[in-house]
């Protein structure tokens, strides 16, 4: 029984940024075969109290905080990932570069050794281009968050300043990738589509044995980004 | 999405599948359903009396949706058949999605539940399961007339969950129903 629908897959490659962010593809094959699990292996010897699934999900802000830094009342969640993604079925070209379109995929977690992932995807009823995909990743150790936001960064940098290539469906489109920002443990990055259209900031952070990984696009979202990654970030216990 | 619209019958297969004549695609969308959080009077029960509802899909990985509404053409409003397909990037979590709802509705088996739009009242019935397919029979006691129930169908098939509702003035029929047209709907995704 509908009321009224939530517009979730845009028509265009044009918008692939933050259709790949949410919704990992509009052209996912039907019938995939099921991909590998990700590798979610037991907590090091040296962990104290890995971060399980359930503390995760408690770094993820409520919606109506999200609604407030997106200035967007009518963002709805669409999608809960407890494991890694694969994207399905779009090429990026360079391939490396998916990792800085979107979040929460295989690409980037796989040999990672992480413990858990949490990623809540989230779209404006009013605005379907407004869209996050906030999540958060739990690590055995601090050290092996770090060094997961050092991994990243190497891919990252790998992608800053080009245009990458996105083909979803037989359509091609690209975005402009921004020159990445580093702060410390925070990696922060902008794609702009080619043309015009929403901008999407991919910021990634570690705090202690958790790091927020997440996607925000809207016109403007680099100050929602910083201030969602940094509610998140407040929300991890030291 | 093109293979996503794919999955959606024409509507003279679902008139057949349901033994419904000359129904017509009355709508159609790419997206859950955005019900209202007090949309059932006992929402841990809004998978009984509801397709794709989005406070239970959000919970899961959802890649994408489609949904596909048909009813009489001669706009009668004596039947309706809402179909939902979501698809997941695994075969595990379609599964999951539907064994999270089938367990939801043992649950729900025997309440009775308001609806708000448009307000009714419904008993939700015992679900059953045959082949993979699990059925359930809801029948609304206010407004007690004209007769209406609605059957409510899900299974999965590879990595796409099939949920769908189908209402009409007799039970044995949407009940009936329901189980043909999920299996329709399974009959065309690629193993």
């Amino acid at each position: 029984m509908t009321i009224f629908s939530v517009k979730q897959c845009a028509p265009t490659i044009l918008m692939a940024s933050a259709v790949v962010a949410l919704l990992a593809s509009c052209s996912a094959s039907v019938g995939g075969k099921p991909t590998a699990a990700p590798q979610v292996g037991p907590p090091s010897a040296t962990s104290v109290a890995p971060p399980p699934g359930a503390d995760l999900q408690a770094v993820v802000l409520p919606v109506d905080e999200l609604r407030r830094l997106m200035n967007d009342p009518t963002l709805v969640k669409t999608a809960t990932w407890r494991h890694a993604g694969v994207g399905l079925s779009i090429t990026f070209t360079p391939p490396q570069c998916s990792v800085v379109t979107t979040n929460g995929l295989h690409a980037a977690l796989d040999g990672s050794g992480q413990t858990g992932v949490y990623y809540v995807n989230y779209v404006s009823t009013a605005a379907p281009m407004v869209q996050a995909s906030v999540g958060a990743v739990g690590f055995p150790d601090a050290g092996a968050a770090r060094a997961w936001v050092g991994a990243q960064q190497a891919v990252w940098q790998q992608c800053a300043n080009i245009d990458v290539g996105l083909t979803v469906a037989g359509q091609s489109g690209t975005q402009h990738t921004s020159a990445l920002q580093v702060n410390g443990d925070a990696l922060s990055i902008q794609a702009a589509v080619a043309g015009g259209g929403p901008r999407c900031t991919r910021t990634m952070a570690a705090r202690d044995r958790v790091v927020v990984d997440n996607l925000v696009c809207s016109a403007d979202p680099a100050g929602a980004a910083t201030a969602i990654a940094n509610g998140m970030l407040d929300k991890i216990p030291r | 999405m093109d293979q996503l619209k794919g999955l959606m019958p024409a509507a003279n297969q679902v008139s057949t599948a349901v033994n419904v004549p000359n129904l017509g695609i009355s709508e159609s969308h790419d997206s859950l359903s955005l019900l209202p959080d007090d949309y059932v009077s006992d929402m841990t029960c809004v998978d009984a009396v509801a397709d794709a509802a989005i406070q239970t899909y959000s919970e899961s990985p959802v890649v994408l949706v489609r949904t596909q509404d048909y009813a009489p053409a001669d706009g009668s409003g004596s039947f309706s058949a809402i179909a939902s397909v979501i698809l997941y990037e695994t075969a595990q979590d379609a599964q999951d999605r539907v064994t999270a709802t089938a367990t939801g509705w043992q649950a729900c088996a025997g309440k009775s539940v308001q609806v708000k739009l448009p307000p009714a009242t419904f008993v939700i019935g015992t679900p059953s399961a045959a082949g993979g397919v699990h059925t359930l029979v809801n029948n609304r006691t206010a407004p007690p007339a004209p007769g209406w129930a609605c059957g409510r169908g899900i299974s999965s098939r590879s990595n796409v969950a099939i949920d769908l509702t189908v209402c009409g003035g007799d039970p044995a029929a949407v009940g009936a129903g329901a189980g043909a047209l999920v299996n329709l709907i399974a009959a065309k995704v690629p193993a």
